[in-house]
């Protein structure tokens, strides 16, 4: 996968200039309606359908980034 | 996949309640209105039922076709929201419209892909040799979503409908249709068995994201088997009628199965997500482009179950009526 791309995704999901690895989720930036869109741009730009559960338990953006790998 | 030979469309009703709420009014969260892309929706007030606007649409549309009410060989009723947990709110339709006895009335516990498995049973029976069979497919969500639930709050509008499917000769019906329980709680009303309240579990509860993937996973395969199954072109489809889930969920779907925008038809800004009603409601309200351009639509509902189902029909002598209130 390429890291740039999800940072890129995350960063566009939040509405945000550009996200490093390092940056916490919070709850007030990473909602359900944030998880859905993450999950539909993940879909369009790799074809993958990830489990929502999983991207929920997330506590930063590094840990997106090993769950995209994951597939 | 099955295709019913032989069977049409003769009409189609909607009616909606009086009572209008705007989002506008309840939350100020653009990014989430934008989101799911509701603006008004309508709601019932008192005792106004599922039943009620069901009723309404079918006295109408019995009228507008000019149907002999003793052609009329069967109701099904298609709803989450019925009369009563029992009987079966079919056999009261029955005598509120006043329909012959000699009848087929039962109901169908089947939400946003209701519409199109009430088609496809309709279209069985006629294909087994009734007349006429009126469908009436309807929910009153309201009655069920809890008011602290941001989410559902704005989303959910009150509707019911009227179908009425009719034997004719060389019209057709092909159907997709499928079941997963394994996500049976993904959309919920958790009563006890005995259907008694337990705190807030006569609330509707749904895990939106498992139902968003749930829906990326299964709805592009559905319409790309519909699609080869009735050896159809995505071009020579002219309107794609989606179960009204939410706007971002409708718009992924267009991309990701490759479809053109501006051939789905849509009424969630205007009505809201109404459940199984949203197949027809959407038709009512884009009546006046279907009848000006007809041709092939592809409905497909998706959703509570889970469940899923497809049905391609021409709606070209189908009788629309413009959406009633009541």
């Amino acid at each position: 996968m390429d890291k740039d791309k999800i940072l890129k995704i995350v960063a566009d999901t939040i509405e945000v200039e550009s996200v490093s690895e390092s940056l916490e989720l919070h709850e007030d930036m990473w909602d359900s309606l944030a998880i859905i869109v993450f999950i539909a741009a993940l879909n369009k730009e790799f074809g993958l359908v990830l489990n929502p559960e999983k991207i929920s338990s997330a506590k930063t953006v590094q840990d997106l980034i090993d769950i995209v790998a994951q597939g | 996949m099955v295709k019913v030979n032989n069977v049409k469309i003769s009409g189609i009703a909607a009616c909606v309640p009086r009572k209008i709420v705007n989002n506008n009014d309840l939350s100020d969260n653009i990014k989430l209105l934008n989101s799911i892309g509701v603006k008004k929706r309508r709601v019932v007030s008192g005792n106004q039922s599922t039943m009620d606007l069901c009723v309404s649409a079918a006295e109408r549309l019995i009228k507008e076709v000019n149907l002999e009410k003793d052609s009329i060989d069967a109701v099904i009723f298609v709803s989450q929201t019925p009369e009563y947990q029992l009987p079966a709110t079919a056999c009261i339709i029955q005598k509120t419209l006043d329909l012959k006895n000699d009848i087929i009335a039962y109901d169908v516990n089947l939400g946003c892909s209701g519409y199109t498995h009430g088609l496809f049973l309709a279209s069985s029976l006629i294909s087994s040799g009734l007349q006429n069979v009126l469908l009436l497919v309807g929910d009153t969500i309201s009655k069920i979503v809890d008011e602290e639930d941001s989410g559902s709050n704005l989303l959910f509008g009150d509707a019911g409908s009227a179908t009425i499917i009719s034997q004719q000769d060389g019209s057709d019906i092909g159907f997709v249709l499928g079941s997963d329980g394994s996500g049976f709680e993904s959309i919920i009303v958790d009563s006890d068995k005995n259907g008694k309240t337990n705190n807030k579990s006569n609330y509707l509860t749904m895990k939106g994201a498992e139902v968003f993937t749930f829906t990326l996973q299964r709805i592009p395969n559905l319409i790309r088997e519909t699609l080869s199954y009735l050896d159809l072109s995505k071009e020579s489809v002219n309107y794609f009628i989606f179960h009204q889930a939410n706007l971002f969920m409708l718009k992924t779907l267009a991309e990701n199965i490759d479809l053109d925008f501006d051939n789905f038809l849509i009424s969630i800004d205007e009505y809201g997500n109404t459940s199984s009603a949203s197949i027809p409601i959407t038709i009512c309200h884009n009546r006046e482009k279907i009848l000006r351009t007809p041709g092939k639509s592809l409905m497909a509902g998706f959703g509570v179950g889970l469940s899923w189902s497809s049905a391609v029909s021409a709606l070209e002598d189908t009788v629309i009526l413009p959406i009633m209130e009541a």
